[in-house]
């Protein structure tokens, strides 16, 4: 039974070849595996210390992984309007089969991104990991950064309770006083109507169009550039010589 | 994380020049290992591990709720995510147009920066010298743990109307940091004067160390560093003057203040 599943040839379209056990085999399978081609064929023995990396970049992509999937599963049972959004909130925590505990598990898993996006980019300080031929790489870093802050800040808002509406709040005045393109800025040119702010917003004040924005941020459009720009990232981490060392 | 002293020794050494050509080669091909199995199986570890110390976390931790949005209602004191509790603390000694717009921004203009200040395409990748280096984590790590210091203040010892309470008791000590009603600021002329001294010991200061930057960087990444960190400086003068007598504003000016 187990050899005609391994000789079927519907087996062998998807697996080429049985496992490795050479070492010849062995790189082969992480050149020819997709999920495995992030991977160099092999690497030097140092690098597999946890002091190399101590594997924050893998460990904030993991979270980004986890991430997607508890909040696809989240949008199965959220609606972004201010009729419904609280109410989703509750209809997790009491109806939906184990409804808390994935709302748990995407809000533990941003708080833990953002200290580990952090974390990483210490130990790049640290291992001067960002000098040439890797000043791009770090420039993209940077940016998935403030990804990952922006990413944070607009799910704020989604469970429309008293803390997202308020803490929303502080964030999107501050955007209000931004010198010439705030309306409550320095040297503005704008007014109420027609500053950052408002087009953040969807309005002069937090509401149900500023609701929708944020949701269509956090869910599509902003998840959407990190994945493009983690692709890059992790690309140029192979093309620029894969990690530094020594380290 | 900050241990870096090992890091530093083992960074100083010569093989820093063959670090893209050793991916490839292997300084040694016996000291290689295959990614498969070897790494993927440590990474299949660590995925297991911090998938179930999250599983766990969310097991016994709810994420919070507080009730419905209400505008009208405004709560007596509203802290954002305690990554932005930094900026949020930031409000405390400057206008939200510096707190929240001109200072995050320059900090992420500096930190994307960053490779360009250390080195120059002009004099080729050398090494960096050690005293650069050490100075270059010694402001890293003074920002970082300034901005967690900020995040620690804002998260822990803030209550009611922003004012400065301790943790272990709920109720607020001194008075009202962010009352403008007892805190003054300069009049023009001081603060022109403040300001240009403070200007000038930079220029000072950026001329002073010139020597072992210059040549290295050449002028427009010297200003642009010596400009960053005369930002850093004046961040921490404007929350020392704030903090030991109580000053608003150094600069007045009908557009903006700070
Ligand atoms: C969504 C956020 C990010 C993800 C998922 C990510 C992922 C990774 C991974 C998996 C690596 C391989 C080595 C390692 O784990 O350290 C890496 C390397 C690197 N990352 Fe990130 N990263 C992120 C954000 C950042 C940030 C914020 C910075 C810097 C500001 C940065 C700069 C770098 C650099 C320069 C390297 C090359 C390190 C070397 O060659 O030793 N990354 N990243």
């Amino acid at each position: 039974m187990r050899k005609a599943i391994l000789t079927s040839q519907v087996w062998r379209a998807v697996f080429r070849r049985p496992l490795p056990r050479s070492p010849r085999e062995q790189k082969q399978a992480a050149r020819n595996n997709f999920f495995l081609h992030l991977h160099p064929a092999t690497l030097p023995r140092q690098r597999l210390r946890l002091t190399t990396t101590f594997c924050m970049g893998g460990i904030s992509f993991l979270l980004f992984i986890i991430l997607t999937v508890t909040g696809l599963l989240l949008m199965f049972y959220y609606r972004p309007t201010t009729a419904f959004a609280y109410r989703d909130m509750k209809d997790l925590e009491y109806a939906v089969t184990m409804g808390q505990f994935l709302r748990n598990l995407h809000r533990w898993a941003a708080h833990g991104m953002v200290l580990t996006v952090i974390a990483h980019m210490a130990r790049v300080v640290y291992a001067r990991a960002y000098k040439p031929p890797r000043e791009f790489n770090w420039v993209v870093g940077v940016s998935l950064l403030v990804l990952t802050l922006f990413l944070s800040f607009t799910g704020y808002l989604l469970p429309w309770d008293q803390l997202a509406y308020w803490a929303t709040s502080v964030g999107t005045n501050m955007l209000r006083a931004m010198p010439v393109l705030g309306a409550a800025g320095p040297a503005s040119l704008v007014d109420l109507n027609t500053d950052v702010g408002f087009y953040f917003l969807g309005g002069r004040v937090i509401g149900e169009s500023s609701l929708i924005r944020f949701y269509v941020l956090h869910v599509f459009v902003l998840p959407v550039v990190a994945i493009v720009l983690m692709m890059v990232h992790f690309w140029r981490v192979r093309k620029d010589g894969m990690l530094k060392t020594p380290l | 994380m900050l241990e870096n002293a090992p890091l530093e020794a083992a960074a100083s050494g010569e093989a820093e020049e063959t670090e893209v050509g050793a991916a490839r080669q292997g300084p040694d091909g016996a000291d290689r290992v295959p990614s498969y199995p070897t790494l993927v199986f440590l990474e299949l570890l660590a995925v297991l591990a911090v998938t179930a110390f999250f599983v766990l976390l969310s097991v016994v931790f709810d994420a919070p709720l507080e009730g419905e949005a209400n505008s009208a209602f405004t709560p007596a004191v509203t802290k954002a995510p305690w990554y932005f509790v930094g900026l949020q603390e930031l409000l405390v000694y400057f206008d939200p147009w510096m707190a929240g717009v001109v200072i995050p921004g320059l900090i992420v203009l500096g930190l994307m920066s960053l490779p360009f200040l250390e080195d120059s395409r002009r004099t080729g990748r050398s090494p960096t010298p050690r005293r650069s280096r050490r100075f270059g984590n010694v402001v890293f790590t003074v920002g970082l743990t300034f901005w967690f210091l900020l995040i620690l203040v804002g998260a822990w010892f803030r209550g009611a109307g922003w004012r400065f309470v301790t943790p272990w008791s709920a109720v607020a000590a001194g008075q009202g940091q962010n009352g403008a009603a007892q805190s003054w600021s300069f009049s023009p002329l001081a603060g022109a004067l403040v300001v240009g001294a403070y200007l000038l010991l930079v220029a000072c200061l950026g001329w002073r160390f010139r020597g072992s930057f210059l040549p290295r960087m050449g002028r427009f990444r010297y200003v642009w560093m010596v400009s960053l960190l005369a930002l850093m400086g004046g961040v921490f003068l404007k929350i020392a003057l704030r903090l030991l007598w109580d000053v608003h504003y150094v600069v007045t000016t009908p557009w903006g203040s700070m």
